[in-house]
């Protein structure tokens, strides 16, 4: 079976399905369709030269111009299926090939036309009429065309069973996730396969197969001109039924999709570039990676659900762009302060903001959620198509901790002449301590280098350093600001340096453990972390500890189980956009 | 009634008539390559924040020396679990070893109570290892029959045994002789035993030399080492050896060459003996569980 073939029975199966999703009716429309199809088998059987000609037209739609002899011999030999009125000649030599039946399908074409636009057109009166009449026009004007000229008829039947093929596909892809991507990849596929097709071409005439890829370029580019430039479709089709709304949702996917590719790219520019850092950074030591912290909850601040009330608006109409503001948090204190969290909503292009209903403040307890609208009047965006967002920023705080093995080095150094590792003599597995950080708009790496950190009694400089990245978890918002860091070292340790920088301007206390905890003010983090540095996807620190008390740090025995601790406040933005229409 | 009588007694005085039991002899217990075995658990492995509970271990001593002055130490994390007033996490303890009289060996079980202090913020799950370490100085005796052949030109065919490597079992201690290798070296006419002692850790734990012990467990810093002193002896005699004191590598096989001072000649015939051999030597083994503490909503800290 030829290309033309599988695409004729496809094209043909997805005419039909999309007729019935088309004119999505009440059950007793498809009990009648089925009962119709049923029918029609019966009647292929009871009559055979109708089945031969039906099969004819399975096997040949795309390949019909004036390949007649052998798609005529065909249907011969299948009408046989049906009852044999075509059956050739026993014994002797193979029928002479019957001209294909085209005339029955002309006038089957002319009647399937006719009853769905009379059907169409009483049934939904005022909702579309101008489509049924369209497709019956069309379906005459196929026929004359088909009854005309062969080879032009092979043609169009060929445009005519693409183009539905192409538009099913794209009636069904329209919802799906990446459909703009689909949409652009079944036109280019679908242009691409026409332009490849060559109909059989006997005769002088013009081969039809030259003018199929084109008429499939220029009903694409119309189509698609049309419903991005106009909105005549919106006369043509009622906007509530299955293909208004189809083409409200291409036209949409189609005007959002170069905000989205840009955006897109610029993620990916930005996920490669902060990957080839990163890679960098690992090859030298100075990233640190960690684990997210097991919870059941996925904390942070979330902008669920958001989404326009209408994407189309009139002039004179407001636009409402709503969501849900969601707040997972353990923490709601930073500093005494409640945890705050604004909104803000404008559009992207001309920065228009809009107005926050029901506030654009809200202070938070733990876990909370609160329902949000921001409105715009259509009248200040203007005419054409706008792209929304909605901001929210908040301050959040991220925690972590990395585990840590303490041993005095001539313990070390003892066990290992001996071929042992000094971690797997105390029965301890987890030899490499990974940090654990909690969920949020950051993560936290930290690292205190090879295991166990062997200490000296009398070289108190001797300590170990403390590498601890800070890493963007939530790509789609952005770090606006870095408020304190709180690092909290083992008993015994002390914390000297910060990437090279004295600490003794910050705050440093023991705790009710006898750690010692440094809280880095932000004038401080400002003096390390630029403008710059908070846009990049991580950062990393290198904290020099010293020993304060060698006793106290191995606690009198020959192994030492540590922890360091890091907290980090800061304000993070998140950010939510939505395409919409201002129509004339 | 009396013939039911009559089978009554019939089989009465069959199970009576049977051959007596015998009695069951003393158990082996120089036998296996342990010597105290630790199971650490804790009465809540699922803790709460705030809250404490008791880390259980039970020392058991599989092996046939007495432990005297063993000490035992729980590591901790000190930032997440504090010992509670009263409990000590160093502790010195005895337990007897097993033989014909206790063929368990002693058990003790002892208890730490801790109470979590704090975990780290925002954390829900937090695991910490628990660990318990015992050092101990132990003695292994091992006993091997071995043949003294002064005839070493083979004259007398008959001998009552011959001269040959003697491979030797567990003694019920971690540090074993795992063969023996007997030379009869020519002294003049006579002959000097002459023995290759193999010796290897076969237990789970660690050897430390038997002064290192105690600090092996107290003492953050100890040169751990590995060292174990020995002595052999020939019919109650002392054999006269290459070192006093072996290093035993972990998982590596040492060797020790001892030899008789006194000699045997042609006269005395070839005869089986038992050669002994004295193993001193500290030992340490550790057990570990891991800890899991959970945080309940709402919780931030603990009270003081």
């Amino acid at each position: 079976m030829g290309l033309g073939k599988i695409i004729g029975i496809a094209a043909i199966l997805f005419a039909v399905i999309l007729a019935l999703a088309i004119w999505l009716f009440p059950w007793w429309v498809w009990v009648i369709l089925i009962v119709l199809a049923v029918v029609f088998v019966a009647a292929c059987f009871l009559f055979p030269p109708l089945g031969a000609a039906v099969v004819g037209l399975f096997g040949t739609a795309a390949e019909l111009g004036t390949a007649a002899a052998t798609t005529a011999a065909r249907a011969g030999m299948m009408s046989r299926i049906f009852g044999g009125g075509a059956a050739p000649a026993a014994g002797g030599a193979p029928r002479p090939p019957r001209a294909f039946p085209w005339k029955i399908i002309v006038i089957l074409l002319i009647i399937t036309a006719l009853v769905l636009g009379l059907w169409q057109g009483f049934a939904a009166w005022g909702r579309g009429l101008l489509v049924p009449l369209v497709i019956f026009a069309g379906a005459i004007i196929a026929g004359l065309i088909l009854v005309k000229s062969p080879n032009v008829a092979g043609s169009i039947i060929a445009v005519i069973v693409i183009l539905a093929l192409e538009f099913g596909m794209l009636f069904f892809t329209s919802r799906l996730p990446f459909a703009a991507l689909l949409t652009i990849f079944i036109v280019i596929m679908t242009i691409l396969i026409s332009f490849s097709i060559k109909p059989h071409h006997t005769g002088t005439g013009p081969r039809p197969g030259s003018t199929v890829g084109m008429l499939v370029l220029i009903a694409n580019l119309a189509f698609f001109l049309l419903i991005l430039g106009t909105d005549v479709h919106k006369g043509l089709v009622s906007p509530t039924s299955p293909v208004g709304k189809t083409i409200d949702s291409l036209r949409t996917t189609l005007l959002d999709a170069p905000t989205k590719f840009i955006a897109g790219i610029q993620a990916i520019i930005s996920g490669t570039k902060a990957g080839i850092e990163r890679q960098i950074l690992i090859g030298t030591g100075d990233y640190e990676t960690g684990v997210e912290a097991a919870s059941t909850k996925q904390l942070g601040v979330f902008l669920d659900n958001v989404a326009l009330t209408d994407t189309d608006v009139g002039p004179d109409g407001v636009i409402d762009m709503y969501g849900r503001l969601r707040v997972e948090s353990f923490k709601t204190q930073i500093d005494g302060e409640p945890l705050l969290i604004t909104l803000s909503c404008y559009e992207q292009t001309r920065n228009i903001t809009g107005e926050i209903r029901p506030s654009a403040e809200y202070e938070v307890e733990e876990y909370e959620n609160f329902d949000i609208d921001c409105l715009f009047k259509a009248n200040d965006l203007g005419k054409g198509s706008h792209t929304l967002a909605l901001d929210a920023q908040f301050d959040f705080t991220t925690s972590a901790y990395i585990k840590s093995y303490f041993m005095d080095q001539e313990t070390v150094r003892a066990l290992r002449r001996q071929q042992q590792e000094p971690l797997a003599a105390f029965d301890i597995t987890d030899t490499s301590p990974t940090a654990v950080y909690t969920g949020g708009p950051m993560r936290i790496g930290m690292n205190t280098g090879q295991q166990p950190i062997s200490i000296i009694p009398d070289r108190k400089d001797l300590a170990p350093t403390l590498a601890l990245t800070l890493e963007r978890n939530w790509l789609d918002g952005e770090l606006v600001a870095l408020k304190t860091i709180r690092i909290t070292v083992p008993p015994g340790l002390g914390i000297k340096s910060i990437s090279g920088r004295d600490i003794s301007g910050n705050t440093c206390t023991a705790t009710s453990t006898q750690e010692r905890t440094c809280t880095l003010s932000g004038d401080f983090l400002r003096g390390i972390f630029s403008e710059q540095d908070l846009k990049r996807p991580f950062t990393t620190l290198r904290i020099a500890t010293e020993i304060l008390d060698h006793t106290r740090l191995l606690g009198g025995a020959p192994l030492a189980i540590r922890s360091f601790k890091t907290e980090i406040d800061y304000t993070f933005r998140i950010k939510k956009t939505q395409t919409v229409t201002v129509t004339a | 009634m009396r013939t039911f009588g009559c089978w009554l007694l019939i089989i009465g005085l069959l199970i009576g008539c049977t051959a007596p039991t015998t009695v069951p002899a003393p158990p082996d217990i120089a036998k296996g390559t342990d010597a105290l075995t630790i199971d650490l658990r804790a009465t809540n492995p699922e803790l709460i924040m705030c809250q404490q509970t008791d880390l259980v271990a039970t020392l058991r001593n599989l092996g046939t020396t007495n432990i005297e002055r063993g000490l035992y130490t729980f590591i901790i994390e000190d930032q997440v679990l504090k010992p509670v007033t009263g409990t000590n996490r160093k502790k010195l303890f005895d337990l007897e070893g097993r033989s014909q009289y206790n063929p368990q060996g002693g058990i003790e079980q002892t208890t730490l109570k801790v109470k979590n202090t704090a975990l780290p913020p925002q954390i829900e799950t937090y695991q910490t290892p628990i660990i318990l370490q015992a050092c101990y100085q132990y003695e292994t005796l091992a006993s091997a029959p071995i043949c003294i052949d002064p005839d070493v030109l083979g004259k007398n065919p008959a001998k009552p045994c011959t001269v040959a490597p003697v491979s030797v079992g567990g003694q019920g201690a971690p540090v074993a002789v795992t063969r023996i290798e007997p030379t009869m070296a020519p002294a003049g006419n006579d002959i000097r035993p002459t023995f290759t002692i193999y010796l290897q850790n076969l237990g789970s734990g660690r050897v430390v030399s038997a002064p290192d012990v105690e600090s092996a467990c107290t003492t953050t810093t100890t040169t751990l080492n590995p060292t174990v002193e020995i002595a052999a002896f020939l019919q109650n005699r002392p054999l006269r050896c290459t070192q006093r004191e072996v290093r035993l590598e972990q998982g590596k096989e040492a060797r020790i060459a001892c030899e008789s001072e006194q000699t045997y000649g042609p006269a005395q015939g070839t005869f089986s003996s038992i050669l002994e051999v004295e193993i001193t030597y500290g030992y340490i083994n550790t057990a570990s569980q891991s800890l899991t503490i959970n945080r309940l909503p709402g919780q931030e800290r603990c009270p003081p």
